[in-house]
């Protein structure tokens, strides 16, 4: 075995989870404090891969800038999904939006690619930005790492620590897990469980802005760009469970990075994709297919 | 607010949104007139195409399906094609010959159900000839073609091997990899003698394909004393080639063999480059996206394929497309080969209902286009000849329904500038290295 080639490829994984870690970790909440099927995930991926190119390629604002704009933009407009269409939807539909919520998310997803397509991106198929000179770390074993890479695992890895810290550790990471167990009790206990989630909203869409311009400066920004990101932070949220700790979210979508590089050692790259739906199938297997309603639906339902 | 009120926005707001969205769609799947400023069409131009001015057809209308990539990843490749198409209509027009009414489809960037839904309306229009583009909508428009008896022309990913020989089905693009491995090997084996051993990276267009393909290039390269070593299968449409590349820079490889087509190259460049490798790498496939995503990774890529450089002019007729693209659509690349190879369709197209009109036959009758399109399968085109000649050739195969000829090249990217390096024909023949 060439354990050279087996170190580089593990990484590379590292490398590619880190922003997995963190979009898994924005699944999660929205998944299960929240409770939505968020499809439009892969919209605010994109979203922030073409405004921070956009706004470096054509607008002259200085890269790192245009990133923090884009993760901001993304952020809003994932608060205004949840404010503006999922929530209508749920106070009408009640224990039955599920449904409605994930057609919405999907028409949105899909609207919003085209329109993103035909604003940004009709003249060219792809749209790149320099995020920094990519230029190679002196590394042991003749492994290759660029400062573009240690940037994205510092920047990524540190959002992942800071989120499991607030999550596991203060006031705020309390009212969330509190939110997420009885949604009702907590809003006895005064807090807001509307306003919690539209900040779930927020910060995770933000998160996935973020990855979207790193994304875009790793590769470039295309209209369909968001899609394969969003079904792997399915899957890591998925993996990790409903109430797991933030902790083996962003440990998961480590291994997923992992797993699924270190895989083309084996198998070729084009089949490295099956790995990652292929532990989800797994887990579904394994666990045993079952639709939850949450709490708060049924009771909402009964009011 | 009453019930009736409330209903009421409601119903509006629902049908501002489903107005909105419409009017979004029907956007996306506009097509440019040809500007103004497009240069008057003379006798010049029945000359430079190779019509015959006995038999122009100025009093038809010819219906003419053009199914393309008009929404999804491939919408600015329809759009150029479609805009080619159009360019070549409205000349064809000025210059005595039939309108050719253009029924626009969206196969959607190559969804098999847009593929078959699109053909059968063309079909139940009456449509009776049609550019294609993704190989026939990567093959699901071919059942249709057939029943519906529509002449197809392909020039954007031509036949491959498994839509030759489809009834009413031809492809009017060299294949890729195929027809370019001679003239690549050929190419390394003359100027890159330290070449002993190359890479196969190829982008996943589904198994019987890339083991044809692989099959293909290990006996065309070894028959040049080239071996293959190492095949590496990667995501077709992909951007992340980082545990590919990994795996090639560790195989013990001379040269890499890139049979990826569009932005694909760009991405795997960079990252190639980005890894610390300065392999040579060859493909088969160039689009300027390649060089926007690259950057200066693209610098000394080589790629072998019927490439048309609008800056090296082989023919007066391509010389008088590009001036004349240039003037309609000003705002626009020069035409690369996508734009040539929709343009010439619409010509040949044109020369198929000449040959009808010259044998007293019915233009609306899908057998007797097919027997006047077969009966001479050489066709002018914008490709090949020297300079000075009206026009090149191109040829197609009877039995397979793809080119057995088209001029092929060998070109270098440096500098910034494309540098024509060696000719070859389909397959190989006639290879020359360039002075």
């Amino acid at each position: 075995m060439d354990t050279t080639l087996l170190a580089q490829l593990f990484l590379i994984g590292i490398v590619s989870g880190a922003p997995l870690a963190v979009l898994g970790l924005g699944m999660s909440l929205i998944l299960n404090v929240a409770h939505r099927f968020h499809f439009a995930f892969a919209l605010t991926i994109t979203l922030g891969g073409f405004v921070a190119a956009i706004l470096a390629t054509q607008a002259g604002v200085p890269a790192p800038l245009a990133v923090l704009i884009a993760a901001v933009a993304a952020g809003l407009v994932g608060a205004a999904i949840e404010m503006a269409i999922y929530r209508p939807l749920e106070r009408r539909a009640g224990a039955a939006s599920l449904l409605p919520v994930f057609v919405s998310a999907l028409g949105l997803t899909i609207g919003g690619q085209s329109l993103i397509q035909l604003v940004w991106a009709r003249d060219t198929t792809s749209r790149p930005f320099t995020l920094m000179a990519s230029e190679r770390l002196p590394m042991p074993l003749d492994l290759r790492l660029t400062t573009l890479d240690l940037t994205t695992l510092v920047v990524f890895g540190g959002i992942a620590a800071v989120a499991v810290v607030i999550l596991r550790f203060t006031r705020a990471g309390q009212v969330v897990r509190g939110v997420r167990g009885n949604p009702l009790m907590a809003a006895v206990v005064g807090v807001r469980p509307a306003t919690v989630y539209v900040w779930i909203f927020a910060l995770a869409s933000a998160a996935s802005g973020l990855a979207g311009a790193f994304f875009a400066a790793r590769f470039s920004a295309t209209p369909a760009m968001g899609f394969d990101p969003m079904f792997s932070a399915f899957v890591v949220a998925f993996l990790a469970g409903a109430a797991a700790p933030a902790l083996r979210v962003v440990l998961i979508g480590l291994a997923l990075g992992v797993v699924q590089s270190v895989s083309g050692m084996w198998i070729p790259s084009n089949l490295t994709n099956i790995v990652v739906f292929g532990l989800l199938f797994a887990y579904l297997a394994a666990r045993g297919l079952g639709v939850k309603v949450p709490r708060r639906l049924r009771l909402a339902g009964k009011a | 607010m009453s019930l009736m009120r409330k209903n009421g926005r409601r119903r509006f707001a629902t049908v501002t949104a489903a107005i909105g969205i419409l009017a979004l769609a029907a956007c996306s799947a506009e097509v440019a007139d040809p500007a103004p400023g497009a240069p008057e069409v003379d006798g010049d131009l029945i000359a430079l195409s190779g019509a015959n001015p006995d038999a122009l057809g100025g009093d038809l209308v010819i219906p003419v399906g053009l199914n393309l990539a008009l929404s999804g990843a491939g919408a600015y490749y329809g759009e150029v094609t479609a805009n080619a198409a159009r360019l070549a209509a409205a000349q064809i027009k000025a210059a005595g010959g039939p309108e050719f009414q253009f029924i626009i489809k969206d196969h959607k960037s190559g969804d098999p159900q847009a593929g078959v839904q699109t053909t059968r309306e063309l079909g139940q229009e009456g449509v009776n000839m049609a550019l294609y583009s993704y190989i026939g909508v990567l093959g699901s428009a071919l059942q249709g073609i057939a029943e519906y008896e529509i002449l197809s022309l392909d020039g954007g990913g031509g036949t491959q091997e498994f839509a030759k020989e489809m009834p009413y089905f031809y492809g009017t693009r060299a294949l890729a990899p195929n027809d370019t491995y001679g003239g690549t090997a050929q190419y390394i084996a003359a100027e890159l003698p330290d070449v002993d051993t190359v890479t196969l990276v190829i982008g996943d267009t589904g198994a019987e394909n890339v083991a044809d393909s692989v099959a293909k290039a290990e006996a065309v390269f070894n028959e040049n004393g080239i071996g293959v070593g190492a095949v590496e299968v990667v995501p077709y449409g992909g951007t992340d080639f980082s545990s590919a590349i990994s795996k090639v820079v560790a195989s013990d490889t001379d040269l890499v063999l890139s049979v990826q087509f569009g932005t694909d190259t760009g991405y795997f460049l960079k990252q190639l480059r980005e890894a610390g490798s300065d392999l040579q790498v060859i493909g088969v496939d160039f689009i300027p996206d390649i060089v926007e995503i690259a950057g200066p990774a693209a610098e000394g890529y080589i790629m072998s394929l019927d490439y048309f450089d609008a800056d090296n002019i082989t023919n007066d007729w391509a010389e008088f497309m590009v001036e004349s693209a240039a003037a309609a659509y000003p705002d626009a690349p020069k035409p690369d080969y996508y734009f040539a190879n929709y343009y010439q369709d619409i010509f040949t197209l044109w020369q198929v209902v000449q040959r009808v009109i010259a044998s007293g036959g019915d233009v609306n009758d899908s057998a007797t286009l097919l027997a006047a399109f077969e009966s001479d399968l050489t066709f002018p085109s914008v490709y090949g000849g020297e300079p000075g000649d009206l026009h090149g050739f191109q040829s197609i195969d009877k039995k397979s329904h793809s080119l057995s000829e088209r001029q092929m090249y060998v070109n270098v990217l440096s500098g910034g500038e494309i540098t024509r390096v060696a000719t070859y024909g389909v397959g190989g023949t006639d290879f020359a290295l360039v002075d």
